[in-house]
């Protein structure tokens, strides 16, 4: 992805987090927990999203780099792994923080559904 | 340090500071943090272990034994590798869904590879700085 791509996808992420706040503001309690919820949800799926995106490509870049190392110098193959092996676990490790920070934001969000018919019988008296 | 044992240095050093982080937690910490390290450390543990065994039976050419080519099954390395992550995050999820452990707790343990690896890295960095063959 090109860096106009991921700045366009910070923009939107923003955009929604503002809009939540700002409906935050204006709406009842009620509605402005969703409207933060609906922005954790939102931002959690772009977190793994990116998380995930990072990840590959790192890992990509270090299993092309440990073939290409060990093409053109056979005999230093197995320091090679070694080295890419504890490359990626580090990098693989920045994705299981993304996911466990990921779950722990998703699981701040309740049932909706109670919270929902208490807007639509708000909005119908 | 031979580039070799850098592996076995890094198995011995992951229950080192596993068992460090453990009983810190354990003096000072309540019991879900704890136990939060300790499943978080043992997974990472274990994933470490996993990948390590994945990547090396990915990266073996086909062996020839007594005549016969011993092909590697690709696809199934492929499989135990997404198999692993699957596992892995769906550990993640009950542990975190059903309280079991602290998630900051959960985190650290975690990082275990890491801060093991970073050690390995100031231990290569002192060693080389005081003229000592790596």
């Amino acid at each position: 992805m090109s860096k106009k791509g991921l700045i366009g996808a910070f923009a939107v992420v923003l955009l929604l987090g503002m809009t939540s706040m700002g409906y935050a503001a204006d709406e009842s309690a009620a509605a402005a927990g969703m409207w933060v919820f609906f922005g954790i949800a939102i931002s959690c799926g772009f977190a793994i999203g990116i998380a995930a995106l990072g990840t590959g490509l790192a890992m990509g870049y270090a299993i092309n780099g440990a073939l290409q190392g060990t093409a053109r110098n056979p005999e230093a193959g197995g320091k090679i792994m070694t080295t890419m092996i504890i490359g990626l676990a580090l990098i693989e490790s920045l994705c299981i923080y993304a996911l466990v920070i990921c779950f722990i934001m998703v699981f701040k969000i309740p049932d909706l559904a109670p919270m929902l018919d208490g807007i639509l019988k708000a909005m119908g008296s | 340090m031979e580039w070799e044992n850098i592996s076995e240095y890094l198995k011995t050093f992951n229950w080192l500071i596993l068992l460090l982080l453990s009983l810190i937690s354990f003096c000072v910490m309540n019991e879900r943090f704890t136990l939060g390290i300790i499943l978080g450390g043992m997974m990472s543990i274990a994933n470490f272990r996993l990948l390590q065994k994945n990547i090396r039976k990915g990266f073996l050419f086909n062996k020839v034994i007594n005549g016969n080519v011993l092909k590697i099954n690709r696809a199934g390395i492929i499989f135990k590798f997404y198999l692993r992550l699957t596992v892995l995050g769906i550990l993640i999820y009950f542990l975190i869904t059903r309280q079991v452990v602290n998630p900051i707790g959960l985190t650290i343990g975690l990082s275990i590879i890491v801060m093991s690896i970073i050690c390995l890295g100031i231990n290569l960095i002192r060693k080389r700085s005081s003229g000592e063959a790596v």
